[in-house]
């Protein structure tokens, strides 16, 4: 889970990219409907990567999200199937 | 005051700032670029008015923060050379896997030392700290002189996803969680250091109780 274009460096396996502000990778903070969702992608990355060095830019902006929606959509694609 | 001089001073933003990664703009890019920023941003803001919506005021001020970080990052340099990009499949669905969080925020349990931020030689710190998997947010703080430390302080899910992970697992979507997490702090100038002693031997310790992956947040 990185904020920034550091993974082309670094070389880590498997990146999650997000446009957040520097030391907040995970949103902000008391929004847990935010960080939810972003370790609910990251999991998501670590099953679906097939090759060393995929990275997936997140598309979230920030504050203008609802993110509690976002939320209720996953759990209502669980629910449908 | 010069038009240099001028635009350097319209684009030093307040590091706390919302979008104040403009700020780069105003360090790093030529005095063209400069210019062609604060011209888009003008017609940017008056169609946002006669709309009666920013949102493409804001995507537009995104779009230039990403071209600053782009240079910021095309600068920085890597502690280690890879011939390739390491690799170890999962091997189980999250349902059924161990996960592990590791963090660089700095942070550490009030009972550890707290992280050498600077040093007297501004060597950062490459040593990591165990946070035992039920630690208390009232038992941990952090140390880092690198970025904003109130976010972590308030919540330290928004660097530490302590409190998701749980959740998760307690609705089943997660196997199960280890009991220990690392922390580091991210400044570290003596990367090789790290490289070659501490995150290898968290690696060691991880795959010792049987992690099947680890979420790694930087900050």
């Amino acid at each position: 889970m990185m904020n920034t274009g550091l993974a082309e460096k670094m070389q880590p396996p498997r990146v999650a990219h997000v446009r957040f502000p520097f030391g907040r990778p995970m949103g902000e903070p008391g929004n847990a409907d935010q960080s939810r969702v972003l370790l609910e992608d990251a999991l998501r990355i670590l099953e679906t990567a097939t090759e060393p060095g995929s990275v997936v830019h997140l598309p979230y902006r920030w504050r203008r999200e609802d993110y509690a929606a976002i939320r209720r959509g996953r759990a209502a694609q669980v629910a449908g199937g | 005051m010069d038009t240099e001089e001028l635009l350097k001073d319209v684009l030093a933003v307040t590091r706390d700032a919302g979008f104040n990664r403009v700020r780069y703009i105003g360090q790093l890019m030529s005095q063209e670029e400069q210019a062609e920023f604060l011209k888009g941003l003008f017609n940017q803001a008056v169609l946002a008015r006669e709309a009666g919506n920013a949102e493409a005021l804001y995507d537009y001020l995104e779009a230039w923060e990403e071209k600053g970080m782009a240079i910021v990052y095309s600068r920085a340099q890597s502690p280690i050379e890879l011939d390739e990009t390491p690799w170890t499949p999962l091997a189980k669905p999250i349902r059924e896997a161990r996960l592990a969080l590791v963090t660089t925020g700095g942070f550490y349990l009030k009972t550890q030392e707290p992280y050498e931020t600077d040093g007297p030689e501004n060597l950062g710190d490459w040593s990591y700290r165990a946070i035992p998997r039920i630690a208390a947010a009232e038992e941990m703080d952090v140390a880092h002189i690198h970025y904003d430390l109130s976010g972590p302080r308030a919540d330290r899910n928004c660097v530490f996803p302590i409190d998701r992970a749980a959740e998760m697992h307690a609705e089943g979507l997660i196997g199960s969680l280890n009991d220990t997490y690392y922390s580091f702090m991210g400044f570290i100038q003596k990367p090789d250091l790290l490289a070659s002693e501490t995150a290898p031997e968290v690696a060691r310790l991880l795959k010792n109780d049987g992690v099947d992956a680890a979420v790694i947040t930087a900050t």
